[in-house]
């Protein structure tokens, strides 16, 4: 036991002069500097949500001062006369995500029910792989195909006979009028619809992966066929998951960029015809900003960002509040 | 370090006093200990001698791991976590806010219910806990691994994969990694909490019969809810039932008369 | 068989009839998508894509300006983006466990995580581009980090998530500091993890252009001066595709392709790795 004794005590003298650079970084100068590295990241995370909002709003001051409240809801957008309305911009961004969520959603839950319950086994892991990978392709590939490849099938197989089709039906002759061009509202929504929908497809998936196994043998085990414990079961269960999964596929096509510019038409004007050239908050952005040369105007295209800002914000929040019921 | 450490502060106490005291490693008097709102351990007393095993039973929930954690102040790691009362070891209140922790762990090294090696070689799982104090060069590093590894009879299985990684090791033998890697610092204190739950039979005595050779260098204590393993490895037994200690006597006293009935039950298996 | 079970196994059959029908047609899209993208790619792809820049509208060129521009935007942005990532991300799991303010973090990360791209272009724009009075390589890899970081700190997190608890208490009772256990033990037993993080917010950034219309810009030439304008492969497939010229939408086409497969490369990566993290 002595024997032990002595050799703590010698080892420890023995540390002695370099017991300073041992012992820094198992030392609280180390500790707190690091803690406080860590604690300032953080924190950092907080500044640029707030630093979003704070540089928006201050570069959106002109604008939001000279035309008040009304600028949400004028309809006129005219940089050469500094005359600004966001209403044209706001419902060209409504239609086409409106339009895109209607398409997508069911779509993908189709294939999110087909990934976890229907499909063979060996087919589950690659189908589930393939669709994020295709989420994870840059919007600006399916612009560039809704542009060059996808606008001029969708004029000739889809505008054109359904604007005949409707001619003289009263109300919907004017939601579906010609000319037949390609783009507009109606092609951007679908290529919205075909971009948000592998992402929204493997959110919900991940989502119905987590209703307990048990209970949907509970639902077989009485004979409910597939698409009743989908029904039944599936659905009532992870119906918050599910819904967080619409808004975050929502959230995206509220604020896309570059699928859009492509192919909405770039045109600041409303109407009721969804087949016609229009502009969202977004693609007005895009186009505009660079030949942006009046204060006015560059104020103007920042207050859009900045109820871009808003919207999106408030969208993805209860996004994630839904998915984060489920997942306590 | 110093070696006024490890004496006793009390001047006033005379040489026969203070020989008993010096036999006893850890004095615990009236610990309390709160796990949120939730009172874990109720007012423990308790002596652990010096290069003996004491062995803590009871059923799950009873305390017997939050005693222990308590000991190196392991617990503090989570807020809503908190001990009072006195824990004297080394002459230092531990429970004292001025406590160096890293110091105390030094001294009362710890293995846990399933092995826990680093994700690094064998040679640098123990290692790291020496780097932790001491700078070396590589040959007294060297020195220091081989012993720590003889010392838990796994040098002769793994002298020819230091450089592989410790996860890599059976679970038995990572177990025993784990228990080099605390007796590479020189504790003087070893806590095991159910050191051999997570192990095959064989891999088991193993590990029982190594704890009967750290004893003659180490106060071993050690949670175990299997009582054929606390009768072949403890001098002396605690039992514990709902955060108090219902029973502490000599190991062989408590497997064969028990004073107190709820322990009698328990080591006949009538509960727990 | 009686009435009512006939009608619901018709039910059955009509609905697994759409699903397999819907999922038939998505997947149809999409590699329609893809092998379109492939086609006018290659038909597009000749090895002066590497080694010419940009040309005037009616020349030959390549992309090579754009593609080392691109590379230099990205990696200065993951530069800044990685160290901040992995501390917030060590907060959240290792520090602010269970506190109010990581789940208010956790919170604005999760909606930074999905915000629009082009948000992060006119902040930046705001913050950096109009004070210092002119487009540059540095605000393009601000914008870019900004969306990186929400990555990185979400994996970060995740993968701390996955180190056994034990494994750290098990550091810490050698006496071994917070810090300590977190930089030696935490990180190197989730390393696969954090790497994972890092390669998915790479495979993010690399085809964003919508923040970069309004920061970096782009450039014709070939340049590496950060503090000026610089090309890149996603402005320039959007200012080529838009344009009525031939030879430039081919290259855009060609540029398409290679950030597609750059970004494939990146997924696909990250998802080995992610495997052997598991």
């Amino acid at each position: 036991m002595a024997l032990v004794d002595r050799q703590r005590v010698a080892t420890s003298s023995a540390a002695g002069d370099s017991r300073r650079s041992v012992r820094f970084f198992n030392g609280s100068a180390f500790e707190r500097a690091f803690a406080g590295l860590c604690l300032a990241a953080a924190l950092f995370v907080l500044l640029i949500l707030g630093g979003f909002f704070v540089s928006l709003t201050i570069g959106a001051w002109p604008a939001l001062a000279k035309f008040g409240p009304a600028f949400v809801w004028t309809t006129t957008w005219n940089p050469v006369t500094g005359v600004f309305g966001a209403l044209p911009a706001i419902a060209g961004t409504l239609i086409t995500s409106a339009i895109a969520i209607v398409i997508a959603v069911p779509l993908a839950f189709a294939i999110a029910i087909f990934i976890t319950q229907l499909a063979p086994e060996w087919l589950r892991q690659p189908l589930g792989v393939a669709i994020e990978l295709l989420a994870a392709i840059p919007s600006i590939i399916y612009g560039m195909w809704g542009l060059f490849v996808f606008a001029p099938v969708f004029r000739t197989f889809v505008q054109a006979p359904i604007i005949a089709l409707f001619d003289n039906v009263p109300v919907l002759s004017s939601i579906f009028s010609g000319p037949a061009i390609g783009i507009g509202m109606a092609t951007a929504g679908v290529v919205l619809a075909i971009m948000i929908l592998p992402f929204i497809a493997a959110v919900m998936r991940d989502v119905i992966a987590t209703v307990p196994k048990r209970l949907k043998e509970s639902g077989y085990a009485i004979g409910a066929t597939d698409w009743e414990v989908a029904r039944a079961i599936i659905i009532p269960n992870c119906a918050g998951g599910l819904t967080g999964a619409v808004f975050l596929g929502l959230g995206r096509a509220l604020g896309e960029t570059m699928a859009v510019t492509f192919i909405i038409g770039n045109a600041n004007r409303i109407t009721a015809n969804i087949f016609a050239p229009s502009n969202t908050i977004a693609s007005t952005i895009a186009n505009e900003f660079q030949e942006a040369y009046t204060d006015m105007h560059s104020s103007a295209l920042i207050a859009l960002g900045l109820l871009l800002f808003v919207i999106t914000f408030i969208v993805l929040a209860l996004a994630r509040l839904m998915l984060k019921r489920i997942s306590s | 370090m110093d070696t006024a450490l490890n004496e006793p502060t009390h001047e006033a106490a005379d040489a026969v006093g203070e020989r008993s005291r010096r036999d006893i490693e850890i004095a615990i008097r009236g610990l309390d200990f709160h796990y949120n709102q939730h009172h874990a351990l109720k007012d423990i007393d308790l002596d652990v001698r010096r290069h003996e095993t004491t062995a803590i039973i009871g059923p799950s929930g009873c305390g017997k791991s939050t005693l222990l954690r308590v000991l190196n102040r392991i617990y503090a790691l989570y807020p809503g976590q908190r001990a009072t009362g006195e824990i004297r070891f080394d002459g230092k209140n531990i429970l004292d806010a001025r406590t160096d922790v890293a110091a105390l762990r030094a001294k009362v090294g710890m293995v846990f219910q399933s092995p826990t090696p680093f994700p690094m070689s064998v040679y640098d799982n123990i290692a790291y806990g020496i780097r932790l104090y001491e700078k070396l060069s590589r040959s007294e590093m060297d020195g220091r691994v081989e012993t720590a590894l003889r010392g838990a009879a796994l040098w002769e299985e793994v002298k020819d994969k230091l450089a592989q990684n410790g996860q890599g090791l059976s679970g038995g033998q990572q177990q025993r990694l784990c228990i080099a890697r605390a007796i590479a610092l020189r504790p003087q204190v070893l806590l095991l909490d159910e050191p051999t739950s997570a192990l095959d039979p064989i891999s088991t005595a193993k590990i029982e019969d190594l704890l009967d050779n750290l004893r003659d260098e180490y106060t071993i204590v050690i949670v175990t809810h299997n009582m054929q393993q606390a009768a072949r490895v403890s001098q002396k037994t605690v039992f514990m039932y709902l955060g108090e200690i219902v029973e502490t006597n000599a190991t062989d006293e408590m497997f064969e008369r028990p004073k107190e009935r709820r322990t009698r039950d328990y080591i006949t298996g009538r509960f727990g | 068989m009686n009435a009512v079970v006939r009608r619901r196994i018709i039910a059955d059959r009509i609905a697994r009839g759409l699903i397999v029908f819907a999922t038939v047609l998505v997947v149809a899209i999409l590699a329609w998508i893809l092998a379109i993208l492939v086609y006018k790619g290659f038909s597009a792809f000749k090895p002066t894509l590497f080694t010419e820049n940009t040309p005037p509208p009616g020349e030959a060129g390549g992309l090579a300006n754009a593609i080392v521009g691109s590379l230099l935007l990205v990696g200065v942005a993951m530069l800044v983006a990685t160290p901040i990532g992995i501390l917030a991300g060590t907060y959240l799991n290792e520090y602010g466990r269970g506190s109010w303010l990581s789940s208010v973090v956790r919170f604005v990360n999760d909606v930074l995580l999905a915000k629009p791209s082009i948000l992060a272009g006119l902040f930046i724009y705001e913050i950096i581009v109009a004070p210092s009075g002119g487009f540059s390589g540095w605000a393009g890899s601000a914008a870019l980090a900004i969306i990186a970081i929400p990555v990185v700190v979400r994996t970060t997190e995740d993968m701390l998530d996955l180190v056994p608890s034990s494994m750290r208490e098990a550091a810490h009772a050698l006496g071994a500091s917070r810090a300590r256990v977190i930089t030696s033990v935490s990180y190197r037993s989730a390393r696969v993890g954090i790497t994972t993080g890092i390669i998915l917010a790479l495979a993010r950034i690399a085809g964003e252009t919508a923040p970069l219309l309004f920061t970096s810009l782009n450039n014709q030439f070939f340049s590496t001066d950060m503090s000026g304008t610089i090309a890149n492969l996603p402005v320039m497939i959007f200012q080529f595709a838009m344009s009525p010229y031939d030879d430039w939408q081919a290259l855009a086409w060609a540029g398409a392709l290679i950030i597609t497969l750059a970004v494939l490369a990146l997924s696909i990566l990250s998802r080995i790795f992610q495997r052997t993290a598991k």
